[in-house]
């Protein structure tokens, strides 16, 4: 028996080790063949942001790379496997930039690199990006050498020599000056762009008066500033200036140069167009006590404008207001692209390739945007690289106002197969269609507009239909056929006849209109009776489409227009007694509509046809309660009749059930009365009261019918009836917790991003108050 | 019990005899008529059932499971797709035996399905012997016997009604391998044979038709079957001097075992065989000795007929791999069958078989066919495959058959789409590039470029000298070109094509001032020298041939290979001048022979085998597709229908370059080359008002090349501010374009703003981007200038026509290639004002002093001094001509065209470039 039992115990031993190897050998297997799908592993790419007195510029690098990666991560990444980023400090140093690159290259971890910002760094830097093979995207750097002889670095926005030629065109054919004088930087930001604005000018016979550069870096910078600035002032017509400079010196340049009344006109590069300028400028006590006394009317370049708003960038612009409660500069709109860029080119990866093979697929992907058709489309453009793996996009022109830069009257858009056109090339010549590197673009209108609401009557809630009385006023330069205005929303054509006003600065022109309409909106009923409404009055120009003209929020010129218009902003507008303006708010935005273009043929090859729109939205809501206690009222009546019919002793069950057929039959004809119950697809605030109250009467009648039916004698009969009375109030609180939660909170939570146009809005009028 | 009782009493006798006797009758007449097989199904029944039967068709299949095939898989793919549409609205149902290459089981089956009256054909046996046997029996029955493997002769050689073999007889393979004997001019060939009654057959075939093959058998030997000791045999063999193949007519493991105890000791002359060699069993036995042994076969899985496509395609695609021939003959037997039941419109054995007899150029899975009178096929091709160690590959495989031009086999050639038709290849007449990239492939010039130093190098002439003075050349030939009618090409032929181009009665050629430089030439051709033996021309011998030379001219081999100077067949164009070049006349001596040529379609060049150097041209066939739209052919590119285009063939569409060239799809694809060719403008001097020079000068710095070049050709031109490409270097520096002085200029010429200025003619041959660039210079002219042009497109005859002899234009497209780099090409040649096609009618005496001095100059760097001196006198004093850009041509090539390389003077060396398989 013994040696039994000690075979029993050595085979129940036996057995368990057997159960625990096979379980440790199938553990085993099973994370050795799975592990990628729990083990997965982040892909990491670097990202080099400069620390130090550059912090501010590395903030904005930082916005940009993080809301991108944060969106594409929140979607589950690429391939399921999220990105992680790696940041590095080059200190805006070359030596610095060159050691972290190594650092980089030695972890060998990251698939590509995001940065560095400054030609020189990234020159710095790419000498070991090209050793290493490792992909690099500047959103910064716009020496055109940073690229050229690199087939690893790449740049997402147009470099020196795109920009040269893009602002000697820009003078040219939109600023209509033949003649320039140029003060250029004999570093090599500033002899690039010299060189291209230069070539660039003798193509289009631009006569280029003087020429005038200087060495930011020698101890005599000082005075050879003073002298050109003695030489400049000596001529009498010098042109139009341009200043191939850096944000400071061109402080300094403006500094010296301008004062009030003078006239000479300035442009500079998008050194100038960046905060680091306005800082630089603000240095001086002038510029500080009396703004815009350097500063006013200065023309410079920029890649990116969040007051140009198309179908690719207006959810960069809230996702950026939302998350960094500030608009988005250039460098985060860029930086934000060169993400966009490095990620889509990762999008075949599955985190199963070595490292080396991983960065020359990137490498590959990323060559193959190379052509309008197979470009990304970024926030600041459409991004495809050419043969030296730079962008080309239209430049955004600005000029500065109160020490913003502020979108100018005319831009350029990119066109697509120009020269499918006959008369294309006559059209090159003749400027009507521009020229920068490799690209053809067409001019647009920039037409800044607002819209100041006068009066609101006749509001029909149930129709979502309005009357209105507003001004309207259009701010542009030279012409513009404003009659062809066509309102979306209006019920019948507003016609846009006479206008009330209209002032001429130069050839500035602001036109001011008193108009009339009935509109409509789609109003949204579920808080009735609490419920919110944006009158809106949307127009968009007739035939002209977004790449003809854009409309432009105008808020510089919205208190000069009050003020002529001896508009009290702040006195309501006048409005049924019932309701309260909470907000008015005016943005611009894009509609786009399919089209064959009027071709039969071509209808199955229909193609958007996208329309710059304005848009002004009064935000309306109840002025009291009275409204709402007349909704609720009959509500409130049967839920306290219904309360004390509940509390009735439990004998009374007839009076009970009557008093719940009653209830039942009250509220059950008030959803079938309720219009809002048909014509809506969603259920009202006050429809949920009474659901709530022919739900709760229903189950009451059912659950006494059931238990007289079922206990006629039981003991426990009425302990069931307390049960059941109390569980119709719970039904109650159910159904108007849901309604809450359904209707006002995640409702306020979708209208903070509705919102956010507003918030741009309100941050530039904040601005220019400030200014 | 009592009935169980009744029952034995049946058989049993009791009482009555007469009962007993009625009963055992009935009994002997059961066991009788079972045993005599009194069912037994007649022909006649067969032939009932089928006349009224309305049951699908039953066949039987017999494989042979000791042969390692695929025929079950090649019948069974043709049973599933006639079934998918049936025959004559049957099935075929099919029963599947297995004879397992034994006469005892394949007359069993044979005897078995004679007894179904349901069976219409048998399809298999595939072994000889077996099929041979069973044949009988089938015949007998009226089944219809198909076999796809059976290659003995005695199969047919009764002329049975029901019998047939869809595979060439082993004659008709020897004759494919007699042939191969005479190509490879293989005269002494040894034989060696198995002594049975099959092998035996084949070597006194192959014996007796030998004379006839131009060889003869040296020595001939037999072995007995189950031999496995060669070694008696092959040294015998290797006694006998100058053997130069070996004939082995035997069967596996013998042959096998043969050629690898051959090889042993060391026998290393090509082994011809049966192709019963021809399995892989042959590479299990022979091992490595397994090399130079060549077989036939009839299936070739690359071939240009569309059945034989389909089913390789359909086979692929299901089983993974390459069918076999067993399969490819299985398949068609099916389809044949089913042909022969359409076309009698019957299922009646009789009928159908009669309808088989019938059966004309059938086009199956293995080639194109007929069916003889005694059953077999007729008008087979028959494929030849090579062992190397481990398997056979196919040789010689391009050649064969007819030219289709609708079918191309992709393997062995090469698309290239042309964008224009070809309109003459007659290489006297012709102007145009891509002619002359098919006359490249079709005539050898005395010398030719090599492709990296662009010098001359030797091609028909295999060396030259010259004297001191660079004025007399003698070029030594190669003795052993031939025309294609295999008659020698000689020095007279040299001379008299020379003569012939020069000749006034004859049309002129584009090129003949190129031949003014041979001393009398130009007097000869001009009438005032009427013996043709003073033109500085002298034969020495059939092999030698001297030129001497107006002037000296280091640049003569250069010139030496131009189209003019190649000789051609003078008896064939004495007989058929102006047909000679038709394909069914045409004699050339070119790497390519002329093969077929639709105008509009195709011109097919196919390798010529008399070509001196054959054996280094490694793709079979070049097929010119016109097809004349650019995108058109990009897409078929992209399809993979042509391999290459680009160049002087169908040029990329211009607003695609830059995407191909930019797209990392394309980065192995896509290719830029620099050409020595300029495109320009040139000017009508004599024509108002551009014979004012001033006017010239002025249109001339009007075009703004640059952006021309950026925007309408995309970027991927290069400026040309001259029109020697080989004089860029003097004009560093010195832009064309220049619109401040341009308006200077027309001011000067009394046009200020250009008022006044008449409108000009900008003419042009019709292209698209020749359009597009005239619009160009149009709009340059109106922007700058004020001036108001028209453009006038015209066909390539009129444009040629109007080139030298109207005056309707102002400024002509004038795009020229190099023939040779020497300035002197285009200067002299193109330019000179005393040539008859002076394009631009102008003349200058500096220009023609600076010419002379070149011509009288040996130094290198003074000849150049000149020529540049002349260009700018061309270019600029008196402004002649207005240069646009120096082309750069732009390819796309598929990757399966290796050893491409492009040759920038035109005439592409396809004769050395190759095609992956």
């Amino acid at each position: 028996m013994k040696y039994i039992s000690i075979t029993k115990k050595y085979s129940m031993k036996t057995w368990l080790s057997i159960i625990f190897l096979v379980m440790f050998i199938l553990s085993t297997v099973w994370i050795l063949n799975f592990h990628n799908i729990f083990f997965k592993k982040d892909f990491i790419i670097a990202a080099v942001v400069m620390g130090n007195e550059y912090e501010v510029i590395s903030k904005d690098m930082l916005a940009g790379i993080e809301l991108c990666l944060d969106h594409m991560n929140r979607n589950g990444g690429i391939n399921g496997r999220n990105i992680t980023l790696d940041i590095y400090n080059d200190k805006g140093d070359r030596r610095t930039s060159v050691k972290v690159a190594m650092e980089i290259a030695k972890k060998n971890k990251a698939l590509l690199v995001l940065g560095h910002y400054f030609s020189s760094t990234s020159l710095a830097a790419g000498k070991v990006y090209l050793k290493e093979r490792i992909p690099a995207i500047t959103g910064s750097a716009t020496s055109e050498n940073v690229t050229n002889q690199n087939e690893w670095y790449f740049s997402v926005l147009p470099n020196n020599k795109f920009q040269g030629e893009f602002i000697a065109s820009y003078i040219y054919s939109s600023l209509n000056h033949k003649s320039c004088s140029v003060i250029y930087d004999t570093d090599e930001y500033g002899q690039s762009l010299f060189n291209s604005f230069e070539s660039k000018a003798n193509i289009l016979g631009m006569d280029i008066k003087n020429v005038w550069h200087f060495d930011s870096k020698s101890s005599r910078f000082n005075y050879q500033l003073t002298k050109i600035i003695n030489e400049l002032r000596a001529i009498p017509d010098s042109g139009i200036i341009f200043l191939a400079t850096h944000s400071r010196e061109g402080a300094k340049i403006v500094s010296l140069l301008k004062f009030p009344g003078s006239k000479y006109q300035i442009m500079g590069a998008d050194a100038f167009s960046t905060n680091s300028f306005i800082n630089e400028v603000l240095n001086f006590p002038q510029e500080k006590t009396r703004t815009g006394y350097y500063s006013e009317n200065i023309y410079s370049v920029s890649p990116f404008l969040a007051d140009f708003t198309n179908e690719h960038n207006s959810h960069f612009v809230s996702d950026f207001l939302q998350k960094y409660r500030s608009p988005p500069t250039w460098v985060s709109a860029c930086y934000y692209d060169a993400t966009l860029m490095a990620l889509k080119s990762m999008q075949n990866l599955d985190g199963s390739e070595k490292i080396n093979n991983a960065r020359m697929i990137i490498q590959k992907n990323l060559k193959g945007h190379y052509n309008l058709e197979s470009s990304i489309k970024g926030v600041c453009g459409s991004l495809f690289f050419d043969k030296n793996r730079n962008v080309n996009y239209p430049l955004k022109v600005t000029y500065i106002k109160n020490q913003i830069p502020i979108p100018n009257y005319s831009q350029y858009f990119i066109q697509h197969k120009p020269m499918n056109d006959e008369r294309a090339f006559d059209k090159i010549l003749n400027n009507e269609l521009k020229t920068s590197g490799n690209i053809v673009m067409n001019q647009t209108k920039i037409v800044f507009a607002g819209i100041h609401v006068n009066e609101i009557k006749n509001i029909d809630i149930f129709n979502g239909q309005y009357a209105m009385d507003f001004f309207i006023w259009f701010r542009f330069q030279g012409e513009f056929d404003d009659s062809k205005i066509v309102f979306l929303n209006a019920l019948n054509p507003v016609p846009i006849n006479q206008p009330f006003a209209e002032y001429k600065d130069g050839d500035i022109v602001t036109r001011v209109y008193n108009l009339k309409g009935q509109f409509k909106s789609e109003f949204d009923l579920t808080n009735c009776p609490f419920e919110k409404h944006g009158l809106s009055i949307q127009f968009r120009h007739q035939h002209l489409t977004l790449d003809q003209i854009t409309y432009i929020s105008d808020y510089v010129s919205e208190s000069f227009v009050n003020k002529l218009l001896n508009i009290n902003k702040l006195k309501a507008i006048r409005i049924p007694s019932e309701w309260k303006v909470s907000q008015t708010d005016f943005y611009n935005g894009i509609i786009s509509y399919e089209s064959s273009f009027g071709i039969p043929v071509k209808y199955h090859l229909k193609r958007p046809v996208v329309y710059s729109t304005g848009n002004a939205i009064v935000n309306i809501e109840r002025s009291d309660n009275s409204y709402a206690i007349k909704m609720l009222a009959s509500g409130l009546l049967l839920f306290l009749f219904l309360l004390v019919v509940c509390l009735s002793p439990l004998k009374y069950v007839s009076i009970f059930v009557y008093a719940l057929i009653s209830i039942m039959i009250v509220s059950g004809l008030f959803l079938i009365k309720s219009h809002l119950f048909f014509e809506y697809q969603y259920i009202t605030f006050v429809q949920y009261i009474y659901h709530s109250l022919f739900a709760a009467t229903i189950f009451g009648l059912l659950s006494c019918l059931l238990i007289l039916f079922y206990f006629p004698s039981s003991k426990r009969k009425n302990q069931i009836l307390i049960v059941s009375r109390i569980s119709i109030f719970i039904i109650i609180f159910s159904v108007l917790t849901y309604s809450y939660f359904t209707l006002f909170f995640i409702r306020n939570m979708n209208k903070k991003m509705i919102h956010t146009h507003q918030y741009l809005n309100e941050t530039n009028t904040q601005n220019q108050t400030n200014g | 019990m009592e009935i169980k009782k009744g029952c034995l009493l049946f058989l049993i006798l009791r009482n009555n005899t007469m009962i007993f006797i009625y009963r055992i009758t009935i009994v002997i007449v059961i066991l009788f008529h079972f045993s005599c097989d009194i069912i037994h199904t007649t022909y006649h029944d067969r032939e009932s059932y089928f006349a009224q039967s309305t049951d699908d068709l039953q066949i039987a299949i017999v494989s042979s499971s000791n042969m390692k095939n695929d025929f079950l898989i090649g019948v069974n793919l043709a049973i599933d797709r006639l079934n998918s549409y049936r025959v004559l609205g049957k099935k075929l149902c099919p029963i599947y035996y297995d004879d397992e290459g034994d006469i005892a089981k394949g007359l069993k089956i044979a005897k078995k399905l004679e007894k179904n009256h349901k069976i219409l054909a048998v399809i298999g046996h595939n072994k000889s012997e077996v099929a041979v046997a069973a044949s009988i029996t089938y015949e007998k029955e009226g089944i219809i016997f198909i076999s796809p493997g059976a290659t003995k002769p005695d199969l047919l050689q009764n002329q049975y009604k029901y019998v047939f073999s869809n595979t060439p007889s082993s004659e008709q393979m020897v004759c494919r391998i007699l042939e191969y004997v005479r190509k490879k001019q293989l005269k002494r060939i040894a034989l060696v044979f198995d002594i049975n009654n099959e092998m035996s057959q084949i070597a006194n075939y192959f014996k007796a038709q030998s004379e006839q093959y131009d060889c003869h058998v040296v020595i001939s030997k037999s072995y007995i079957s189950w031999s496995t000791h060669f070694k008696d045999i092959i040294s015998d063999i290797k006694n006998v001097k100058n053997v130069d193949a070996l004939f082995l007519c035997g069967k596996l493991p013998e042959a096998g075992i043969f050629i690898k105890q051959a090889r042993k000791m060391l026998f290393d002359k090509p082994i011809l065989s049966t192709n019963y060699l021809n399995s892989f069993e042959f590479f299990q036995i022979a091992e490595d000795s397994a090399s130079n042994v060549i077989v036939p076969t009839y299936f070739d899985p690359v071939q240009s007929s569309e059945r034989n496509r389909a089913f390789v395609k359909l086979f692929k695609n299901k089983n993974g791999n390459i069918p076999d021939e067993l399969a490819a003959s299985g398949y068609d037997a099916v389809n044949l069958l089913a042909h022969a039941i359409e076309e009698s419109g019957s299922f009646i054995p009789g009928e159908v078989a009669s309808a088989l007899h019938f059966i004309k150029n059938y086009n199956g899975a293995c080639g194109n066919f007929s069916i003889n009178k005694k059953g077999g096929i007729s008008e087979k091709l028959i494929f030849l495959k090579k062992s190397d160690t481990d398997m056979f590959t196919y040789i010689e495989r391009e050649l064969l058959g007819r030219v289709n031009i609708f079918e191309t086999i992709k393997d062995f050639t090469l698309r290239i789409p042309i964008a224009d038709k070809i309109y003459s290849i007659d290489p006297r007449l012709i102007s145009d590039m891509l002619s002359i990239e098919i006359v490249e492939q079709l005539f050898l010039g005395l010398t030719d470029f090599n492709p990296e130093t662009y010098k001359p190098v030797p091609e028909l002439a295999k060396s030259w000298t010259v004297n001191a003075d660079y004025t007399q050349y003698t070029f030594f030939l190669r003795n052993d070109v031939v025309w294609t009618d295999n008659t020698k090409v000689t020095a007279h032929d040299v001379k008299w094509t020379i003569l012939a181009n020069l000749n006034t009665e004859t049309q002129p050629s584009p090129h003949l001032s190129s031949l003014f430089i041979v001393k009398n030439a130009k007097l000869f051709n001009e009438g005032k020298l009427k013996d043709s033996s003073h033109v500085g021309l002298n034969v020495i011998n059939d092999y030698q041939i001297t030129f001497q030379l107006e002037k000296p001219a280091s640049y003569f081999p250069s010139i030496a290979g131009l189209l003019v100077f190649r000789p051609l067949p003078m008896k064939l164009i004495e007989k058929y001048p102006d047909t000679w070049t038709r394909p069914e006349k045409i004699i050339s001596n070119g790497s390519y022979k002329l093969a077929a040529w639709k105008e509009d379609l195709v011109m097919i060049l196919r390798k010529n085998d008399l070509y001196f150097d054959a054996s280094n041209v490694s793709i079979p066939e070049i097929r010119y597709l016109y097809v004349a739209d650019e995108r058109l052919g990009l897409e078929m590119y992209h399809a993979g229908e042509v391999d290459i285009l680009g160049g002087n063939y169908l040029q990329l569409p211009t607003d695609q370059i830059y995407d191909l060239s930019m797209n990392p799809k394309y980065q192995n694809q896509y290719y830029k080359k620099d050409d020595h060719c300029v495109y320009a403008f040139a000017f009508n001097t004599i024509n108002y008002p551009l014979d004012n020079v001033w006017v010239r000068k002025a249109i001339n710095a009007a075009i703004d090349r640059n952006r021309i070049i950026q925007y309408i050709l995309d970027g991927k031109q290069k400026v040309a501010n001259n029109f020697t490409p080989q004089l860029k270097s003097c004009f560093k520096g010195q832009g064309a374009f220049n619109p401040g002085k341009a308006k200077k200029y027309l001011a000067k010429a009394g046009f200020p703003n250009g008022s006044g200025f008449p409108e000009i003619t900008i003419a042009f041959n019709r292209s698209k981007r020749h359009e597009n660039i005239a619009r160009g210079v149009k709009s340059c002219l109106k922007y700058y200038l004020n001036i108001h042009a028209k453009i006038l497109s015209l066909e390539w005859e009129k444009y040629l026509q109007g080139i030298t002899t109207d005056n309707n234009w102002h400024l002509i497209r004038y795009g020229i290639c190099a023939d040779y780099l020497d300035p002197n090409n285009f200067l002299n040649e193109l330019f000179h004002p005393d040539i008859k096609d002076n394009i631009c009618r102008w003349s200058n005496n500096e220009f023609i002093q600076l010419l002379s001095a070149v011509d009288t100059t040996m130094n290198f760097n003074k000849r150049m001094h000149y020529y540049c001196l002349a260009e700018k006198v061309l270019c600029h004093k008196v402004c002649a001509i207005a240069p646009i850009y120096f082309q750069s041509s732009h390819y796309l090539i598929n990757p399966r065209v290796t050893n491409w390389y492009h040759m920038p003077l035109g005439g592409q060396h396809i004769r050395n470039w190759s095609l992956k398989p």
